[in-house]
């Protein structure tokens, strides 16, 4: 396909993890293998086999948001609206009236306001349905995740949630990138976020999904995921608009693909999965040999992570790039998952590392040889090109894929049929 | 709009309170007085003491649309959204001669308030009150996450396009649009099915009528409808209209007039892309009348002349089907060769606007 002429980059990043606030504090716990798996706090996990959680301990959003009423919102927006909050202040972007009006918010989730759902089903349970809260209702409506964060910012543009599973982020930096390409606006924030709760956690558990400890992706004993919370979130801008201002750029968004497995609701699908990734590529003007790293979605389970291999081998083969799992060390945060890869991914690329799996004691053999999962700890790489997984129950898969930003033609043009 | 990004609607499909298809729903529009049907027979309980008036779809049954098989654990909200899938599929595959190949490339746009709630607080009640997992159903745990709809139609159809859900209250259908056109315009995408679902159920109801934005006078209803998008061009199928403009936007001021002047700045632009298309507006419908949004509504409205009909006085509370009842609602009322301007505000702060021109032979 022929590279479009509006290019995107990326220039401000803001997260809120269970190891770390802000791009810099979450890369310095990325580097040092930090866990932010801890014993759940946020609901009486007393009923349940496993009471571990990437919870973000402490969240304080107050510290954070300087505009949005917290009452008016639950916490997923809360974590939507503080980490674009980070990330706007990140980018050093004064919003002119010109920018505001076009600029908007695109926020993936899973579970939306669960934990207000959780609420409203107590208060169902022990008074009835006319006991309902109306405040806790008005927060649960989904698209109030994306609306905190741009009432947050004070943007006017196109402001939507893309509840696409634990691929969403991927899938809202994978559309407003199109909307700044297709000239609709120059600025936008894209990412995800999500709060941990009882049904999600109950929910994996009942499907066997969960893990009896820490999370060992790739490891030959890895028996689930740890799910977690958290916001990431990019600011994206029209590469000019960048320049013009002088603006410090992470990475170049070089494109992104979808694909739906259209096979089963929870179990992955290894083709689909690679046809997704040649549609990334394609999209973004590359060709395989051209990826220096992957983020995996890396779960954790036995089953995504045999598959998500065995995708990777039919497209790259042999000569596979490291891949490593951030889940290892946030746990799953669902809709945010891909969020918090995109910002591992781009500070790989500036910072020349790569991010670490850690727990991994024995690869697991069926994964055959050549493949760095990036075992021992983080270490020094040039990353030109970084490959960012996100899939999902239903068979969403999004792939974005970042590059070294070059003034001049972006990596791997020209490199690749296109 | 240049005439290479047109994209143009091929055909609807509509379950809601008022009935299965354009007819039902046209009756309705043009006569909206009719008593809704109430609530279905198994949950009547919960709704004692609701206030205002609730209405299913009438008689649905999932298996009237596909087989038995494989459908017991679906929760409402992906039942009506997979029905309307199918009556779509089968419907343009009637009047456009569409190879498996090209269904197998379509992809989905499907907008919800918030999944099926039914089913997150269902399980979360098992949760509780089994004490653990012991009473929770794995089979059922997919239908708390908001994209399961869209994926189970895509599974039931072996729609291998883009699978994405679109959440923005009562404007999602029309963020679906938006996201879809966007889609297909930079080349991820051929054909998209578009649109929105709700169910009924006491726990939405409920919770409708206890947040007070919608007036109790009008009836909470349900239901799902799809548009299927496909880029306008010769070897596409026969068109029933032609999306004209799809402007989604925010106000970040949470206050009437905030609301106010982002719907404006909406509907300027979408009648801005009319203009520029030779498309006269000869028809509004509003998604805001019977609200606390309703006088918002109306003021960004003020300058734009033109007959106004109210789908929510026909379709009932139908929230994230809303827009799709509008976008369905266009191609049943519109003129030939006019634009129907569509329009709404979320209480989040989300607004939309789009036309669409009704084709001349629709």
């Amino acid at each position: 396909m022929t590279r479009p002429a509006r290019r995107v980059v990326v220039t401000g990043m803001g997260c809120v993890s269970s190891i770390g606030t802000g791009v810099e504090e979450f890369t310095e716990g990325i580097k040092a293998g930090l866990s932010g798996v801890s014993e759940i706090a946020s609901f009486d996990a007393g009923d349940f086999p496993v009471r571990l959680a990437g919870e973000v301990q402490g969240f304080d959003p107050a510290a954070i948001v300087r505009t949005i009423d917290l009452d008016d919102w639950g916490r997923t927006a809360h974590f939507a609206a503080a980490a674009a909050r980070l990330a706007m202040d990140d980018s050093g972007l004064e919003l002119d009236e010109e920018t505001r009006a076009t600029a908007g918010a695109i926020i993936g989730t899973t579970n939306g306001e669960a934990p207000s759902v959780d609420t409203l089903t107590h208060q169902w349970l022990d008074g009835g349905p006319s006991t309902l809260s109306a405040d806790v209702a008005h927060r649960i409506s989904a698209g109030n995740i994306a609306a905190a964060a741009a009432t947050e910012l004070g943007l006017y543009g196109e402001t939507v949630v893309i509840p696409t599973a634990c691929s969403a982020a991927n899938y809202a930096i994978g559309s407003a990138a199109d909307k700044i390409i297709a000239g609709e606006a120059d600025v936008m924030v894209a990412g995800g976020a999500d709060s941990v709760n009882r049904f999600t956690h109950a929910g994996f558990l009942s499907l066997g999904a969960v893990a009896d400890g820490v999370p060992r992706p790739f490891d030959q004993d890895r028996s689930g995921i740890v799910t977690a919370e958290g916001g990431a979130v990019l600011v994206l801008e029209e590469l000019e608009h960048a320049k013009r201002r002088g603006a410090h750029i992470y990475a170049e968004l070089l494109g992104y693909g979808l694909s739906c497995d259209a096979h089963h609701i929870v179990h992955p699908d290894a083709e689909s999965i690679a046809t997704c990734i040649r549609r990334a590529h394609a999209n973004s003007g590359i060709v395989a040999e051209d990826v220096d790293y992957i983020c995996a979605h890396g779960t954790g389970t036995p089953t995504n992570d045999i598959t998500e291999v065995t995708a990777t081998r039919l497209v790259f083969g042999d000569e596979h790039p490291p891949m490593s799992s951030i889940k290892s060390m946030l746990g799953h945060t669902m809709g945010a998952a891909s969020g918090f890869g995109a910002i591992a991914c781009c500070k790989a690329i500036e910072d020349a590392f790569l991010p670490p799996t850690i727990n991994l004691r024995t690869v697991d053999p069926a994964f055959g040889e050549g493949i760095d999962f990036v075992g021992n700890g983080a270490k020094g790489a040039a990353v030109r090109v970084a490959q960012n997984h996100g899939f999902a129950f239903g068979g969403n898969n999004a792939i974005t894929i970042f590059g070294a930003y070059a003034d001049g033609e972006p990596v791997g043009a020209g490199e690749g049929p296109r | 709009m240049s005439a290479a990004a047109e994209l143009q609607i091929s055909d609807v499909s509509v379950l809601s309170a008022a009935g299965v298809g354009l007819d039902a729903l046209r009756a309705r529009l043009r006569e909206p007085g009719a008593a809704p049907g109430g609530a279905p027979a198994e949950d009547i309980t919960q709704y004692e003491g609701l206030p205002g008036q609730v209405a299913a779809v009438p008689d649905f049954t999932i298996t009237d649309y596909v087989p038995r098989k494989g459908t017991k654990n679906l929760d409402r909200t992906t039942k009506l959204g997979l029905a309307a899938a199918t009556l779509l599929k089968r419907s343009l595959d009637e009047r456009a001669e569409i190879g498996e190949a090209s269904w197998a490339s379509t992809g989905i746009a499907m907008g919800t308030v918030v999944g099926s709630l039914r089913s997150s607080v269902d399980l979360d009640i098992d949760i509780i009150e089994g004490k653990g997992t012991d009473l929770v159903n794995p089979a059922v745990f997919p239908n708390t996450t908001m994209n399961c709809c869209a994926s189970q139609i895509a599974i039931w159809h072996s729609f291998r396009g883009p699978n994405s859900t679109l959440a923005n209250g009562t404007v999602s259908a029309l963020s679906a649009l938006a996201y879809a056109a966007r889609l297909i315009r930079c080349g991820h995408a051929e054909r998209m099915l578009v649109g929105g679902v709700e169910e009924l159920s006491p726990h939405t109801a409920w919770g409708i009528r206890l947040k007070k934005e919608v007036q109790e006078s009008v009836f909470i209803g349900e239901g799902a409808a799809l548009v299927a998008l496909e880029p306008a061009g010769a070897d596409a199928s026969p068109a029933v209209a032609t999306v004209t403009a799809c402007e989604v936007m925010f106000a970040p001021e949470r206050t009437q007039a905030g609301r106010t002047a982002a719907l404006r700045r909406a509907v300027d632009r979408a009648r801005a892309a009319a203009e520029a298309a030779g498309t006269g507006i000869d028809l509004v419908l509003p998604g805001n009348v019977g609200t606390a949004l309703q006088t918002a509504e109306e003021s960004a409205l003020d300058h734009v002349d033109a007959e106004r009909v109210d789908v929510r006085a026909a379709v009932g509370e139908c929230g994230g089907a809303l827009g799709a009842m509008q976008l369905a609602a266009a191609v049943a009322l519109g003129r030939p060769g006019t634009g129907v301007l569509i329009t709404g505000v979320d209480e989040s702060g989300a607004v939309a606007a789009a036309v669409l021109t009704i084709e001349e032979h629709a």
